[in-house]
C-alpha cells in the first residue's frame, strides 16, 4: 500500500483533505480521524471530486474528504490516518485561530489576508475596529490599475475577536503576482502592498 | 445467423465485497462460442483516458459510481457500433447508451436489452445491507430511465422475479429465456468435515436461514462433528448482524464454528473450494451463484431469496443434508444455462426505432446582463439556420446599466437576422426573464441560455433534435474555466429524470435546455417567485418532471460552460442549500418513491442509534 494525501485543514464547518492508495488509485480509501482527550474516533471515505489534486496527474480526483468540525471539541488535536499502516495524513487542532493568515493594523482597519497566493485567489477579512458596521471596500490595484473591487460582507468566523458580527470576509479573484500589486481600502486609501 | 457485433456490459459493485461482481459471463462465453464478435465492457474498471474528468452535482465517487459507470460505457462503445447492447437492469449501466440513442446521438442501429436481475429499489427497500449513501437512489433512477427505453427484458425463463413497481410504469417487452442443459462437471470426492457459508454476513444473504438449518442439522445430529465456518465479509457494526451478533447467537452451540472475515471474493472461494469443504451460498439471482457452482466442486447454491422465501430454511436443510449424503446437487437452475443464442433471434425480431430529427421551428432565449463580450460569443455560436430553417433568437436584457443597450446588443449579433431584443428596464428574477422569453418566441422549440456559456458546434442542432421525442431536453455541460479557448475542466453530468435521487441533489440539469414550448408552458414553466432564490434549474426542472414531462440528456456536450468558482463561492444563492431543498421538495409534489426515501432516512438514522 502506498498512501498519500494531506489535510488542507478547515472552512465553513468542515475540515478538509484528501486521501489516496497510489498502489490502487480507484479504490476509495477511508480516513480515520483520532482525537486526543479520549474522545471516539471517527472515520470518512475520501471520495470526493478534488480538481487541484486531479491536476496533478493524481489519481482520478475524487480522493478528497470532509469531516464536520462540529464532531469534535474545541482544543482537541485530531489525527488523520489511512490504509492498514495507519500512514498519517496530518493533524489539526480544533478551535485554534486559522493557520497561514497574516495580519496587516494601519490606525482602526485591521486586514487578515489568508496566506495564500496571488495566483491562487486573494481571501481573508477585513474591518475598521471603530466603525464595524461599515463594511469595507476593497480594491485589489495594480500600479494604478483597478483589477477587482469587493465589499467586504462574507461571513468569517475568524474575524469574531474583533469584535463584529463576523460579516467581513472577502474573495478577490486570483491574479499574477506583478509589481506594485496591493489591496487598497477605498474609504480611507490605506494600501497594503502584496508583492 | 450473422455474425453480430454484441456489447455485454456488467460489472456491479456488491455489498461488502471487494469489487465488482459479473453477472453475464456466460452470456459473454456463449455468445463468443456461437461465432459473434462479442464486446465485454466491466462497468466497474473502465476509464477512457480521452474523456475530461467527470463530475456530478454530489461530486462523489462512490453514491454515483453507477451514473459515472454509465456514461464511460457508453462514451466506450459509441465507436464501436454495435449491434446489440446486453446489461444488467441492476445499477442501470445500459442508461447512457439508451439516452444517446433517444437524443439521436448514438447507437440508432443499436437494439438494447436489459437483463432482468434485481431492481435497487428491491435491495434499499427488502434488504438490510447498510445503505448509508445515495448510491442505490441513484442506480433506481438509472434503472427506471432504462426500463423506459429499452426494447426488451430479458427475463430468466425458469426462475423470473417478481416485476418491481418501476416496471409498472411502462411495460416493455419481455423475453422468456430458454434454458439448454449444459454438459455435467467432474465428479465430487465425497468426505466433506467442514460447511462453508460463502456471503457478506448480513440478513439478506441468507445468513439467520443458514443458522437455523444448521440448527436442525445439529438436532437431528446430522452435522457429526462438522464445523461450520462463514467465509465473506463481515461487519462491526452494532447496527445489524455482526461478529457481536454472532457471538450472542452462537451462546447454546455445541458444535464448532468460526467466522474467517474476508472482503475478497477469489480468497473466499477459494477457502471454500479446498477437499472436504461444502460451499453453501443463495442468491435470487442465479447468476451471482455461478462463481460458486464453477469454483467450489461441493457445494449448495440456492437460487432463493432470503428474508422473502418462507421455506427457506427447511430447503437448506433438505439440499445440505443431500449433499452430506453425496448426492450431486439436484439444482435445475445450476444444471443448465441460458440460451443466448435464442434471446439474440427473439431481440433481432424487434424494430430499429427511428432517429430523432429536427422538425419543428426553433428559438434561442439569450439571457443578458452588461457583460457584451461574452454575449457576443453566445450568439456567435448560434447557427441562422438548422436544417433549412431559420432560428429565431431573443436576447433579454436584464436592464444591463448601459447606454443604448439595444444597439449594443444588435451589434454584438452581427446584425443576424431573426434578432428580437426584450429590453427590461428594471431587473427581474431570472425565472421571469427566462419566462419572458418563453411567451415571447415563436419556434415550437426554445432554447435557453445564458450570456457566459455558449453552444459547441453542432451543439444547438442535437438539442432541437432531441426536443422532437421530449418535452424537456438538457445536457452534459463541458466545464472550463476562464477564457473561451480553455481545455475543458470537466464534463458535467446529469441524469434528466432524477426520480428519487433528485430530491437531495440536481442530477436533472442545467438551465442550458430546450424545451418544447407547448408542453413545457402548460405545466407551468420555469417556477417563478418574487425574488431570486437557489437553483433555478433544479427546482424549474423537478417540477417538470413531477408533472410528467419527459426529460432527456444529451450525453455528448451541446453547451460549453463557464464556470466562474471565485463568483459561484460569493454568491449568496449557491450558499442556501437548505432553501433549494425546500423548494426542490415543493416541486416534485409527492411525485417521488416514498417507500424507497423512508427507507433510506431509517437507514441514516441508525447512526444515532
Amino acid at each position: 500500500m502506498a498512501h498519500i494525501g494531506y489535510v488542507d485543514g478547515y472552512s465553513r464547518g468542515q475540515i478538509r483533505g484528501w486521501a489516496i492508495d497510489l498502489q490502487s488509485p480507484g479504490t476509495r480509501v477511508v480516513v480515520r480521524a483520532e482525537a486526543s482527550r479520549g474522545m471516539p474516533w471517527r472515520q470518512t471515505l475520501a471520495d470526493r471530486y478534488r480538481a487541484d489534486v486531479h491536476k496533478q496527474g493524481i489519481g482520478d480526483g475524487y480522493c478528497g474528504f470532509a469531516i464536520p468540525v462540529k464532531w469534535f471539541s474545541p482544543g482537541v488535536r485530531v489525527r488523520f490516518f489511512c490504509g492498514g499502516t495507519r500512514h498519517e495524513l496530518g493533524r489539526i487542532l480544533i478551535g485554534a485561530a486559522r493557520l497561514k493568515a497574516t495580519s496587516f493594523r494601519k490606525g482602526s482597519l485591521v486586514l487578515s489576508l489568508d496566506r495564500t497566493s496571488p495566483a491562487a485567489g486573494l481571501t481573508g477579512w477585513a474591518l475598521d475596529r471603530v466603525d464595524l458596521g461599515q463594511r469595507r471596500r476593497l480594491l485589489l490595484c495594480a500600479n494604478g490599475r483597478i483589477l477587482a473591487t469587493q465589499r467586504a460582507t462574507l461571513f468569517r468566523e475568524d474575524s469574531l475577536p474583533e469584535g463584529g458580527d463576523g460579516l467581513h470576509g472577502f474573495s478577490l479573484p486570483a491574479v499574477a503576482a506583478v509589481p506594485g500589486l496591493a489591496i487598497v481600502d477605498s474609504a480611507t486609501g490605506t494600501a497594503i502592498s502584496l508583492v | 445467423m450473422d455474425r453480430l457485433r454484441i456489447a455485454v456490459i456488467d460489472g456491479l459493485p456488491t455489498d461488502g465485497w471487494q469489487g465488482p461482481i459479473h453477472v453475464l459471463q456466460q452470456a459473454v462465453r456463449s455468445l463468443s462460442r456461437s461465432g459473434h464478435d462479442v464486446i465485454a465492457v466491466d462497468g466497474s474498471q473502465i476509464r477512457p483516458t480521452a474523456l475530461p474528468p467527470l463530475l456530478t452535482a454530489q461530486n462523489r465517487a462512490t453514491p454515483t459510481r453507477h451514473m459515472l459507470a454509465s456514461h464511460q460505457a457508453a462514451m466506450q462503445l459509441a465507436e464501436k457500433a454495435p449491434d446489440i447492447v446486453i446489461a444488467p437492469l441492476q445499477g442501470g449501466l445500459a442508461q447512457a447508451v439508451l439516452m444517446a440513442r433517444a437524443c439521436g446521438e448514438a447507437f440508432t442501429r443499436t437494439r438494447i436489452a436489459l437483463w432482468r436481475n434485481l431492481p435497487s429499489r428491491d435491495r434499499l427497500v427488502g434488504e438490510d445491507a447498510p445503505v448509508v449513501d445515495l448510491s442505490l437512489l441513484v442506480a433506481d433512477a438509472l434503472e427506471r430511465q432504462c426500463l423506459a427505453m429499452a426494447d426488451a427484458v430479458v427475463a430468466d425463463g425458469e426462475f423470473p422475479l417478481p416485476p418491481g413497481p418501476a416496471e409498472s410504469e411502462k411495460p416493455l417487452p419481455h423475453i422468456a429465456s430458454r434454458r439448454v442443459p449444459r454438459p455435467p462437471g467432474p465428479p465430487v470426492a465425497a468426505g466433506i468435515h467442514e460447511i462453508v457459508f460463502v456471503g457478506t454476513f448480513q440478513r439478506s444473504s441468507g445468513v439467520p436461514e443458514f443458522i437455523e438449518a444448521v440448527e436442525r442439522l445439529e438436532q437431528a445430529e446430522l452435522l457429526a462433528g462438522r464445523a461450520i465456518t462463514f467465509v465473506g465479509p463481515i461487519s462491526d457494526s452494532r447496527y445489524g448482524l455482526s461478529r457481536e451478533w454472532l457471538g450472542q447467537r452462537a451462546g447454546r452451540w455445541s458444535f464448532r464454528f468460526r467466522v474467517v472475515p474476508e472482503v475478497n471474493r477469489d480468497a473466499a472461494l477459494d477457502y471454500a473450494s479446498q477437499p472436504g469443504r461444502l460451499a453453501v451460498a443463495l442468491s435470487p439471482v442465479r447468476e451471482e451463484l455461478e462463481s460458486v457452482r464453477t469454483r467450489c466442486p461441493q457445494h449448495v447454491a440456492l437460487v432463493a431469496r432470503p428474508m422473502v422465501d418462507d421455506d427457506l430454511a427447511p430447503r437448506l436443510v433438505a439440499a445440505i443434508s443431500a449433499a452430506l449424503h453425496g448426492d450431486a446437487p439436484g439444482d435445475f437452475a445450476l444444471e443448465s444455462e441460458i440460451d443466448w443464442s435464442g434471446v439474440v433471434d427473439d431481440l433481432l425480431g424487434l424494430p430499429v426505432r427511428a432517429r430523432p430529427t429536427v422538425t419543428t421551428s426553433l428559438s434561442v432565449c439569450v439571457l443578458h446582463h452588461d457583460r457584451l463580450a461574452l454575449l457576443e460569443r453566445a450568439l456567435a455560436s448560434v447557427p441562422e439556420a438548422i436544417e433549412g430553417r431559420d432560428v429565431e433568437v431573443i436576447v433579454i436584457d436584464n436592464a444591463s446599466p448601459l447606454n443604448d443597450i439595444r444597439a449594443r446588443i444588435v451589434a454584438a449579433a452581427g446584425n443576424r437576422q431573426g434578432l428580437r431584443v426584450l429590453e427590461l428596464t428594471e431587473r427581474i428574477p431570472q425565472a421571469t426573464a427566462y419566462n419572458l422569453g418563453l411567451s415571447a418566441a415563436k419556434g415550437d422549440v426554445v432554447a435557453f441560455l445564458d450570456d457566459d456559456n455558449f453552444y459547441v458546434r453542432d451543439g444547438l442542432a442535437r438539442l432541437a433534435a432531441a426536443a422532437s421525442v421530449h418535452d424537456v431536453v438538457v445536457t452534459n455541460l463541458e466545464v472550463f474555466d476562464g477564457h473561451e479557448s480553455s481545455a475543458s475542466s470537466g464534463r458535467l453530468l446529469f441524469l434528466g429524470q432524477a426520480h428519487s435521487a433528485g430530491l437531495f441533489y440536481n442530477f436533472f440539469g442545467d438551465t442550458a435546455m430546450a424545451v418544447r414550448r407547448a408542453a413545457f408552458a402548460a405545466e407551468g414553466c420555469f417556477h417563478e417567485l418574487s425574488c431570486e432564490y437557489p437553483c433555478l434549474d433544479w427546482v424549474s426542472l423537478a417540477k417538470a418532471h413531477a408533472r410528467g414531462l419527459k426529460i432527456g440528456v444529451l450525453q455528448w456536450p451541446a453547451v460549453r460552460y463557464r464556470r466562474d468558482t471565485v463568483r459561484a463561492d460569493i454568491q449568496a444563492a449557491k450558499l442556501d442549500q437548505a432553501g433549494a431543498r425546500a423548494l426542490v421538495f415543493g416541486a416534485y409534489r409527492g411525485h417521488f418513491d416514498a417507500e424507497m426515501v423512508a427507507r433510506y432516512a431509517q437507514n441514516l438514522e441508525l447512526g444515532d442509534l
